[in-house]
């Protein structure tokens, strides 16, 4: 019995914690189906309960409204292309880094490496204006690229795949030098299976990073350019003084979507990946 | 598999290359347009300010390049495009930005092209928040010309006056009286010793805190010399009476903590009886079904005054045909544009000349603003506004919480501005 009482303590104090976390999320949900008169009303239900009361303060027309009047599915598809490519990418290339610098020896190894970690400290807004100045000059503007490529020079996870793999016993690569396997067969059937769990880590960050970066896909998109995203969709429905709650709620719905499913997904390797360091004795 | 595998990599990078060499882009000066004008309307106001711009594209057989951008990314967009020569001919910014622009040499001086003569004819703290001073040049020189006007008022919940046997008569129309009447109004239904409603909702931060500094006379910043004021014994007695109506009357609700709910979401839930707002709250209130009025901001020892909020149209630099520009600028101010525009929108004109007219056309709430308009003062035009509203914030925040003295706290925002500002003008 008192263990019981203990369990039922302890769901009770996770439950209020769990609502106190989905709040925003629940609060996000309601007003998305709210008619605009209702927007910032706390009332979830109409006053006085009715079928008809309730057709006049729930309403489905936020969502077609959203897509067929502020092409949001074209902002969906954009979003999804720049963060995806940006993820693979940058995993790719983060990895491949990464075991250069964990296990293979070349002159000036540990002096780049140093150089590269240096750059985390400078603030990312330093970069805004000459990154801007290059796409410029490049052409860029207007394009996919300009949204992806940028952000490929990912030091954070140059430096988490690089520790990651560094714990990797070098007696495996030996073993597949003996067995006569290339560099790229290692990369392959060593590095990338065995990194796993950080790799997943690495794509779910990089893919949430890019999924809601507003400020540099703002600026190298013209406001008429077929490329604009998500975040930068958002950011049209609040006005100087006044914010179209409904409509943006129902868009904040559209662009949670693929992150929690996401996140669902890969859950497993991402603790795993996240708590690695943490119970290492 | 191993074989899909590789080929899948090798397609991958292929493709990724000629990704790469394919060219792209686009440019801000759209080809065959003669001006580029940067918007951040929403998008009802959009729609309209493109159907009227039509007139000036027939009247000049031009076609312009009218593009919304968001409102919250405007600043660090206008700031990359100058610095990248990637501006457009025209923007509409806030007002904050126009000096920062304006020092920056990113816009282009207006009073050349004969600028000046709307002094008379738009409302004057709306103009003045175009006028920058050169501590440099020691001149005066106008960078700009206001789109959109905007000032608090008073905004009032009728039903909640007749609850304490109060009318519209009974509106506060001085800082004393609305003592009184918030007393009256802060009720406690149930008896349970907890007020079920404040009679009044504040916000905090500076620029909701201009109509108490304003209404007693209290000035911020010396344009021209940079020195803040705000130690002044006028700004002291401001502040202390904002303070007084949360912890010695107690009639504010304390809507200007964290976590507490704020002044317009107290207002629109029967929360609140009273809140300082801007027309833009009008829209709201009226999909509500909320029966309430719309008062001047109550007087102090300097009358009623309100601040201004808005924002400007600026040329840049850059711009392709700056006379074209400059009389687009003037065709928004215009009688035509002014009076549709403000009708459309249920907005505050920017040209005074029109607010008898509109008054009659926009109804007793707006008329309400349109006769405040005429009783505000602009923000101090210091480049990097707001860092200095953020230090005075946080002393502010201070002395409403009761850790500082309203003078010690209003003494260290001086300090704290004075060198803000000292940095700002050796930069």
């Amino acid at each position: 019995m008192k263990r019981f009482l203990k369990y039922l303590l302890a769901y009770a104090l996770l439950c209020v914690g769990a609502f106190i976390v989905l709040y925003p999320l629940i609060w996000m949900i309601f007003e998305a189906f709210k008619e605009e008169k209702y927007a910032l009303s706390i009332a979830i239900l109409p006053n006085h309960f009715t079928l008809e009361s309730l057709k006049d303060f729930y309403t489905f027309s936020n969502f077609s409204k959203i897509v067929n009047e502020f092409n949001f599915g074209k902002y969906f598809l954009n979003s999804f292309i720049v963060a995806l490519t940006s993820s693979i990418m940058t995993v790719l290339i983060c990895t491949m880094g990464g075991y250069a610098f964990a296990k293979k020896n070349f002159v000036g190894k540990n002096f780049l490496f140093n150089t590269f970690l240096a750059t985390v400290m400078i603030p990312g807004m330093m970069f805004m204006v000459p990154q801007f100045a290059i796409i410029n000059k490049l052409g860029w503007i207007n394009t996919y690229k300009a949204m992806i490529i940028p952000h490929l020079a990912n030091v954070f996870g140059l430096f988490l795949m690089r520790q990651y793999i560094h714990q990797i016993p070098d007696a495996l690569f030996e073993s597949a030098n003996i067995d006569g396997a290339s560099e790229y067969q290692i990369f392959k059937k060593i590095v990338i299976p065995l990194t796993m769990p950080v790799v997943a880590t690495l794509f779910l960050l990089t893919f949430l990073g890019q999924w809601s970066n507003f400020l540099w896909q703002l600026i190298v998109n013209t406001p008429d350019s077929p490329y604009l995203t998500i975040p930068v969709g958002l950011a049209l429905f609040k006005g100087q003084h006044s914010t179209q709650w409904t409509l943006l709620m129902a868009a904040s719905c559209f662009s949670v979507l693929p992150i929690a499913f996401l996140f669902i997904l890969a859950q497993r390797f991402f603790i795993e990946g996240m708590t690695q360091g943490a119970v290492k004795g | 598999m191993d074989k899909i595998f590789d080929a899948i990599v090798v397609v991958l990078i292929v493709l990724m290359v000629i990704w790469l060499l394919i060219p792209g882009g686009g440019t801000v000066n759209k080809a065959g347009t003669a001006l580029t004008v940067w918007v951040t309307y929403s998008e009802a106001e959009f729609k309209i300010y493109k159907e009227l711009c039509k007139k000036f594209e027939e009247d000049n057989k031009i076609k312009l390049n009218i593009q919304l951008i968001p409102w919250g990314g405007h600043q660090n967009k206008l700031r990359t495009a100058c610095n990248t020569k990637t501006a457009p001919d025209i923007a509409r910014i806030d007002l904050a930005l126009t000096p920062l622009l304006a020092l920056g040499k990113a816009i282009e001086p207006l009073d050349s092209y004969g600028v000046g003569k709307y002094k008379k004819i738009i409302v004057d703290a709306a103009f003045d928040t175009n006028i920058v001073y050169n501590m440099r040049t020691k001149k005066n020189n106008i960078y700009g010309l206001p789109d959109k006007t905007d000032c608090v008022a008073l905004f009032y919940n009728k039903k909640h006056f007749r609850d304490v046997g109060l009318s519209d008569k009974d509106v506060p129309k001085t800082w004393e009286e609305f003592v009184e009447v918030g007393k009256k109004l802060t009720v406690d239904n149930d008896k349970d010793g907890l007020i079920d409603r404040y009679a009044f909702g504040m916000n905090n931060s500076l620029w909701w805190t201009f109509p108490f500094f304003n209404s007693f006379g209290a000035v911020f910043i010396n344009d021209q010399t940079g020195e803040c004021l705000l130690n002044s014994p006028k700004a002291i007695a401001a502040l202390q009476f904002k303070k007084d109506l949360f912890s010695k009357y107690k009639i504010e609700a304390g809507a200007w903590q964290s976590g507490a709910v704020e002044p317009k979401a107290g207002f629109l839930n029967d929360k609140y009886s009273m809140i300082l707002c801007g027309p833009w709250l009008i829209a709201d209130c009226e999909n509500s079904g909320m029966d309430f009025g719309i008062a001047r901001i109550p007087a102090g020892p300097a009358g009623s005054f309100s601040n201004i909020g808005g924002s400007n149209m600026v040329i840049f630099k850059t711009c392709r045909d700056k006379k074209l520009a400059y009389k687009f600028l003037e065709f928004m101010v215009s009688d035509y544009f002014q009076v549709k525009w403000c009708t459309s929108l249920k907005q505050i004109p920017v040209n005074k000349k029109l607010i008898p007219e509109l008054k009659k056309k926009l109804g007793p709430r707006m008329a309400v603003f349109l006769d405040q308009i005429l009783s505000t003062r602009s923000r101090p035009k210091i480049p990097r506004y707001g860092m200095l509203e953020d230090a005075v914030n946080q002393e502010m925040g201070a002395a409403l919480q009761g850790q500082k003295d309203v003078k010690q706290a209003l003494t260290d925002s001086k300090i704290r501005c004075d060198e803000i500002v000292k940095q700002i003008f050796e930069e």
